[in-house]
C-alpha cells in the first residue's frame, strides 16, 4: 500500500466510526483510533483461547452459584471467607436469587455473558488479566470495527476470517428464549447518564433490534417487569444489562440507583432473565484470581486450561511477603471499594511518598482486603498513525462468551485495545482518545453468516417488537418534531428579516417600513421560543438581535437548537446511521456559531441559516425514509405539524393583527411571510396580482391544500390523532380527537370576508380566531402528554423511606 | 412463655402515592429456643403484590407492592410466638478465652485445610465494619476498661454490657434510627439500637464477632420486679459468637442476658440489614410515621 493510499484508508476507517455516531460528542472526548491492520490470530492459537475461556466461563458461573448459594467454597476454605465478606461487590440481597423454587437451579443463570481481558505474559503465552461480568463493554465496539472493515476492506487481502454474526444471533436467542410467548420483550438496560458507553449501547440495541430502556421505562407489577409504552404496559422477559450492579434496584440495592424497584424480586419470581443478574460484579475486581487453579479442581475436577495473571491475596502471610518483595510488579485492588493502585508509579515517584506511606498503613490495617495482580508485558503489535507513523504498541484482547445450560459459545473475534504503556493499559488508565483499537480476525473458517437478518423466523418475531414505543421515547420524539419545526420557522423568518435590516436600499419601494418589518419578524422569532419580551414593543433592533443570537439566551436560536439535539440524542437509537450523521453536523453548527455578530453584513449568518435549514430538512426526509416504526414516526409528525400550525398562527397574528393602531401591513412584509412559507409561487399563480391580506390569510390559514397552511396542519393532525393507540375501549372520540375536530371546525366555519374590513385592516374576528387556534393547539399538546407520556416523567425520582 | 405479638406500622403521606414498593422484615424467625406458631402480614390498602423470601441471614422478608393511589399505608404483622429459657447466665464461664477465640480466625489461609461451619462463617462476617457500624478507637477503648485476661470472652462481654448500662443514659429524645455510633459515644446517651451498635463496634474493633439482633421485649413485669425499659416498641440487642456456646445474646439497655421475655425478630450485621419496613415510592412530599407494638403474654 502506498503512503497516500494508507492515509486515505486510515481516514476512511475513522470516518466509519464517526458516521456511526459512536464518537458523537467530538468536543467532549477524543475518539479512539481504529488501526488499519487487524490483529490476526491463527486457528491453533484461537482454539486454545476458545477452550480456555469456555472452561473459565463454566467455572465462574459455578463459583457465583456457590458463593450466592450454599457457600461450600467458603466452608471448604477454597475462597477465604474474610475476603468475600470484605468485598464491596458481594451483594447480600442477591443471595439465593435463583434458589427459591428449586435448589438445583442451573449455574448458567448466574453468568450468561462473560468477557475477559487476555494478554501475553513474559513467556509469550496468553493469560487472563481481568474478568468483566457486570457490563459487557466493547461488545458493540468490536461489531462496529468489523462493519468498518467490511465497508472499507477492499484494500486488504481477503483472509478466511471467522464471522461474528453467529455469536450475536445466539445472544439474541438466549435473550428471547425465556419468553414463553412472543409478546414478551427483550430490552437493553442502559444508564440514564450519557457517557461514552451510551453510543455503544445504542449501536448494539439497534443491531440486535431490541429496545434500549432506562429504569424509568420499566415498572414492577404482578411479579414481573413491564415496559411502559404508547400502547400500555408490555411484559419484559429479558434484559441485557449495561447498568452497574448496585444501581439496578433502588429498593434492595443503592437507593439512588436509576434502575427499577422490583428487579431483584422479578428474578426471584423467575419472571426475568438478566444477562447478567446483579451480583456478578464480584468477579470483576480480581477477587478470584489467586484461587482459580484450586477452584477449577474443586468445582470442575480438571486443571485450569487458560491461566490467569499470577495474583496474590495479601490476607495470607506468605503472599503478603511475596508482594512486598517486589510491589512494583503488581497492580493492587482494594476489594472494599474497588480502588486501584498503580504500584510501580507510587514506588518510583518521589513526590508520592506520602500517599505510598498511607497505602502501606492501610494495607497493614486490613491486608485481607487486597488483591495484587502481577503486571504482564503484553504483546507488541505494529500500528500506524498519520502523526506518529509506524510504531509498536502493547495490546490486549477482550474476549466474549455466552453460557447456556448445555454449551458455551465464544465470540470468534475480540475487542483489542493498544497503547504505548502496557502498565497503564492493564490499569485501565488510558483515556479513550489515546487508545488505539484493532479489529481482531480469527483465521478460521467457521461458516459464512454475515448478517443478523438472515433467518426469516427470527425476523418475524423481531419486527413485532420494534412496533413498541416506550413512552419516554414517544415524548422525546414528539418534542423533537416540535423543536425541529420551531427551528425551521425561526431560521426562515431570520432569512427573510436579515436582508431587510442590512440593506434597506435594495428594496427602495418599501424603504421606510423595512426596519419595522424586520422588527415584526424578529419579535415572532423570539416569541416562538417562549420569550416574554414581546409585549415590550419598544425594544430596539440591536437588542432584539442580541436576544436572538446570544448563545446563552434561553429563548435564542441556539437554545432551540440545543433542545432539538437533546431530544434527538435521548432517542438516538431510533434513528438510522444517516440521521446520526446529520445530527452530528447540526451539533457542530452550535460550536461553530460566529462569536462576533456582524448582522450588518449578514452573508455569513445567512449561509449558516441555510445550512441549518438544509440539515433539518434532511432529518425530516431521512426519518420518513428510514423509520419503520409507525407510531414513532407519528409522534414526530404530530409534534412537527402541531408546532407548524401553532407558529404559523402566531406569525399571522404578529403580521396582521397589530397590538395598537398601525399602518396596513407592508407589501415587503407580506412577501416575506409568503417566502417563509415557501408559497410565493403558489400565490402568484393563483392571484397574479398585488399582495392582498385576505388572499394571504386564505392561502396560509384556511386553505387545507397548501402544505404550510394552518388548515392543512389541522387536517393532518386530525388524521394522525385518529391513528394514535386507543388507551380506553370506547366508541367515543378520544380527548385528542375531540380537540383536533374542534380545530378543523374552527377553520371550516370561519367566514373569510369577516376577517378584514374594507380598508384591509384585520377585524377583531381574525385576532379571536388566531387566538382560539393557538389555545386549542396548546391544549392538544398537553392532552397528548397526559395520555401518552405522563407515567414516564413521574418516575424521575424514587423517594426512599 | 407464649406471646401474642403485633407490630403496626402506619405511614401517612401528604399527597396521594401512585405506586410504592416496600421491603419488610417483620416476621419473627424460627430459632432453637423460639417457635413461631402463627404469623401473618396484613397490608391496607390491599397490596397488589405480596411475596416472601429468606434473606442471606435467614430472616423472613416480605416484598409489598401497592398500586392503587393511597395516602395512608399500614402494615400489621401479627404472630404467636413461644420462647423457651436458654439458661445461659450460669454458663458464661464455660466459654473460650480471647486467645482461643482468635485462634478460630487466624488460620484462614487456603493452605490450612480447616473446614468452617455456617455459624463460623457468619462469625467471620460479623468481625468487620459494616455500613452503620464503623470500628471506632473510642469504642475499642471501652474494652480495655472491662477486659480482664483471666475471664472468658463472654464474661468480659457481660462486663461491657454493665459498663454501657451504667455509664450511658437511656434517652429516646437524643437519637434516631440513623444516629451514628460516634455521636452515641461522644454524648454517652441513646436508645437500645445505639447501645447495641456501640457494643458491636467495640467488640469488632478488638476482633470479637458480634451481630445485631432486632426483636421485642415483654414489658408487663411479673409481680415484685422492676419495670424494664423499652415499653411498647421494637427492641434491639446484640449477640457474640463463642465456639463452645454458639451465639450468646446480651441486652446492654437492660443489663441482662435475653431469655424468655425477649422475642427475636431478625439478626444481621447492623440495623440496616434488618430495617423493619423500608421502601421506595413514586410521588413527592413528606410522610408521617407511626409505630405501635404490643407484646401480650398468653396463658
Amino acid at each position: 500500500m502506498s503512503a497516500v493510499d494508507r492515509l486515505q484508508f486510515h481516514q476512511q476507517l475513522q470516518h466509519e466510526l464517526r458516521e456511526n455516531g459512536i464518537d458523537g460528542e467530538p468536543w467532549q472526548s477524543g475518539a479512539r483510533t481504529l488501526d488499519g491492520s487487524p490483529w490476526l490470530i491463527d486457528e491453533a492459537q484461537w482454539q486454545q483461547l476458545e477452550l480456555g475461556l469456555a472452561q473459565r466461563h463454566r467455572l465462574l458461573a459455578a463459583v457465583l452459584a456457590d458463593l450466592y448459594g450454599p457457600q461450600q467454597l467458603l466452608q471448604d476454605n477454597i475462597i477465604p471467607a474474610d475476603l468475600l465478606y470484605l468485598s464491596g461487590n458481594y451483594l447480600l440481597p442477591a443471595c439465593g436469587l435463583f434458589n427459591v423454587a428449586n435448589a438445583g437451579a442451573a449455574p448458567s443463570a448466574w453468568l450468561p455473558l462473560l468477557s475477559a481481558d487476555v494478554g501475553k505474559n513474559a513467556a509469550g503465552e496468553f493469560c487472563v488479566l481481568a474478568d468483566f461480568s457486570q457490563l459487557p463493554d466493547g461488545l458493540g465496539y468490536l461489531l462496529e470495527h468489523r462493519l468498518a472493515f467490511n465497508h472499507c476492506g477492499s484494500q486488504l487481502p481477503a483472509l478466511p476470517k471467522a464471522q461474528l454474526a453467529g455469536f450475536f444471533r445466539q445472544l439474541l436467542q438466549l435473550l428471547q428464549q425465556p419468553a414463553a410467548d412472543r409478546s414478551t420483550l427483550v430490552g437493553l438496560l442502559a444508564p440514564v447518564a450519557k457517557n461514552a458507553g451510551y453510543f455503544e449501547q445504542a449501536f448494539l440495541a439497534n443491531y440486535l433490534d431490541i429496545a434500549l430502556v432506562h429504569g424509568a421505562d420499566l415498572m414492577f407489577k404482578d411479579g414481573r417487569l413491564w415496559l411502559k409504552t404508547l400502547t400500555g404496559l408490555q411484559p419484559v422477559a429479558s434484559l441485557l444489562r449495561y447498568l452497574a450492579d448496585a444501581k439496578t434496584d433502588p429498593l434492595e440495592l443503592d437507593p439512588s440507583g436509576s434502575g427499577c424497584a422490583g428487579l431483584l424480586q422479578s428474578i426471584r419470581q423467575q419472571q426475568l432473565f438478566c444477562a447478567n443478574p446483579p451480583g456478578t460484579s464480584l468477579l470483576d475486581s480480581g477477587l478470584l484470581l489467586p484461587f482459580m487453579p484450586a477452584l477449577c479442581q474443586a468445582l470442575l475436577g480438571e486443571p485450569l486450561l487458560l491461566p490467569s495473571a499470577p495474583a496474590l491475596w495479601l490476607g495470607d502471610e506468605v503472599q503478603l511477603q511475596q508482594f512486598w518483595a517486589a510491589p512494583a510488579n503488581y497492580r493492587l485492588v482494594d476489594q472494599r471499594d474497588g480502588r486501584r493502585y498503580h504500584l510501580s508509579r507510587l514506588v518510583a515517584d518521589k513526590t508520592a511518598v506520602e500517599s505510598y506511606t498511607e497505602l502501606k498503613a492501610q494495607i497493614k490495617q486490613q491486608p485481607a482486603a487486597y488483591i495484587a495482580i502481577e503486571l504482564q508485558p503484553l504483546s507488541q503489535l505494529a500500528c500506524w498513525h498519520p502523526a506518529a507513523g509506524e510504531q509498536m504498541l502493547a495490546g490486549q484482547l477482550r474476549l466474549f462468551s455466552l453460557l447456556q445450560p448445555e454449551k458455551v459459545s465464544v465470540l470468534p473475534g475480540a475487542y483489542a485495545r493498544l497503547a504505548l504503556d502496557a502498565m497503564a493499559l492493564q490499569n485501565a488508565e488510558v483515556p479513550q482518545a489515546e487508545l488505539t483499537v484493532k479489529d481482531v480476525w480469527v483465521l478460521a473458517d467457521r461458516g459464512q453468516t454475515s448478517s443478523l437478518l438472515q433467518s426469516s423466523v427470527q425476523q418475524l418475531s423481531l419486527s413485532r417488537q420494534s412496533g413498541l414505543v416506550p413512552s419516554r421515547v414517544a415524548d422525546h420524539l414528539f418534542w423533537l418534531g416540535r423543536y425541529n419545526e420551531r427551528l425551521n420557522l425561526i431560521c426562515r423568518a431570520l432569512r427573510s428579516a436579515l436582508p431587510l435590516i442590512a440593506n434597506p436600499q435594495a428594496n427602495p419601494q418599501h424603504a421606510p417600513e423595512a426596519g419595522e418589518d424586520a422588527l415584526a419578524l424578529l419579535r415572532f422569532c423570539l416569541k416562538a421560543n417562549g420569550s416574554q419580551l414581546v409585549a415590550a414593543a419598544h425594544l430596539s433592533l440591536p437588542d432584539l438581535m442580541e436576544q436572538m443570537f446570544e448563545p446563552q439566551n434561553s429563548t435564542g436560536i441556539v437554545a432551540v437548537l440545543k433542545h432539538l439535539l437533546f431530544n434527538a440524542q435521548s432517542v438516538r437509537e431510533y434513528f438510522g446511521e444517516d440521521t446520526w450523521y446529520v445530527l452530528d453536523k447540526l451539533q457542530s453548527a452550535i460550536y461553530q456559531w460566529p462569536q462576533q455578530l456582524k448582522w450588518q453584513q449578514p452573508a455569513a449568518l445567512l449561509r449558516q441559516l441555510d445550512e441549518i435549514i438544509l440539515l433539518q430538512t434532511a432529518i425530516y426526509g431521512l426519518n420518513n425514509e428510514t423509520m419503520s416504526r409507525t407510531q414513532t414516526l407519528r409522534m414526530m409528525d404530530l409534534g412537527q405539524h402541531l408546532e407548524r400550525a401553532l407558529q404559523t398562527s402566531a406569525l399571522l397574528q404578529t403580521v396582521f393583527v397589530p397590538q395598537q393602531p398601525a399602518p396596513p401591513t407592508s407589501a415587503a412584509l407580506m412577501e416575506a411571510v409568503l417566502r417563509m412559507a415557501d408559497t410565493l409561487m403558489t400565490y402568484r399563480r393563483r392571484y397574479r396580482s398585488e399582495l392582498h391580506p385576505l388572499a394571504i390569510i386564505d392561502l396560509l390559514l384556511l386553505d387545507d391544500s397548501t402544505p404550510r397552511s394552518v388548515g392543512y396542519q389541522c387536517a393532518r393532525i386530525q388524521r394522525q390523532c385518529a391513528k394514535l393507540p386507543q388507551l380506553a375501549a370506547s366508541t367515543m372520540l378520544s380527548p385528542e380527537q375531540r380537540i383536533a375536530l374542534e380545530l378543523v371546525s374552527l377553520l371550516q366555519l370561519a367566514d373569510p370576508q369577516s376577517l378584514f374590513d374594507s380598508e384591509q385592516q384585520a377585524t377583531p374576528a381574525l385576532g379571536m380566531l388566531l387566538n382560539q387556534l393557538q389555545h386549542r393547539l396548546r391544549q392538544l399538546s398537553d392532552s397528548i402528554t397526559l395520555s401518552y407520556f405522563n407515567h414516564a416523567q413521574q418516575h424521575s425520582a424514587w423517594q426512599s423511606f | 412463655m407464649k406471646y401474642q405479638l403485633s407490630h403496626l406500622t402506619r405511614y401517612q403521606y401528604q399527597q396521594p402515592i401512585a405506586n410504592s414498593y416496600n421491603l419488610a422484615c417483620l416476621q419473627p424467625r424460627q430459632l432453637p429456643y423460639q417457635q413461631v406458631l402463627q404469623s401473618s402480614i396484613q397490608v391496607t390498602p390491599v397490596a397488589s403484590g405480596l411475596y416472601s423470601h429468606l434473606d442471606s441471614f435467614g430472616n423472613v422478608r416480605h416484598f409489598i407492592h401497592l398500586q392503587s393511589p393511597h395516602q395512608e399505608l399500614s402494615v400489621l404483622a401479627s404472630s404467636i410466638v413461644e420462647v423457651q429459657p436458654r439458661y445461659l447466665a450460669g454458663q458464661l464461664a464455660k466459654g473460650v478465652d480471647f486467645d482461643q477465640l482468635q485462634h478460630c480466625f487466624i488460620n484462614q489461609s487456603p493452605h490450612n485445610q480447616i473446614l468452617a461451619s455456617k455459624d463460623l462463617l457468619l462469625a467471620r462476617q460479623c468481625r468487620f465494619a459494616s455500613r452503620m457500624i464503623p470500628l471506632l478507637p473510642g469504642a475499642a477503648a471501652l474494652w480495655a476498661q472491662v477486659q480482664q485476661p483471666h475471664r472468658t470472652v463472654l464474661e468480659n462481654v457481660s462486663a461491657l454490657t454493665s459498663l454501657i448500662f451504667n455509664e450511658f443514659s437511656y434517652d429516646p429524645e437524643f437519637s434516631s434510627v440513623i444516629t451514628p455510633v460516634s455521636e452515641v459515644l461522644e454524648h454517652r446517651r441513646g436508645v437500645c439500637q445505639d447501645f447495641a451498635q456501640l457494643a458491636i463496634s467495640c467488640l469488632r474493633a478488638v476482633g470479637i464477632p458480634a451481630r445485631y439482633v432486632s426483636g421485642y421485649l415483654e414489658t408487663q413485669p411479673p409481680e415484685g420486679f422492676e419495670r424494664l425499659v423499652g415499653a411498647d416498641a421494637s427492641h434491639a440487642w446484640f449477640a457474640v459468637y463463642d465456639p463452645e456456646l454458639g451465639w450468646v445474646d446480651f441486652d446492654p439497655t437492660n443489663n441482662l442476658l435475653p431469655d424468655e421475655r425477649h422475642l427475636t425478630l431478625a439478626y444481621g450485621r447492623d440495623y440496616a440489614d434488618v430495617v423493619p419496613l423500608k421502601g421506595v415510592l413514586q410521588g413527592l412530599g413528606e410522610h408521617l410515621l407511626e409505630v405501635a407494638v404490643d407484646v401480650m403474654p398468653l396463658p
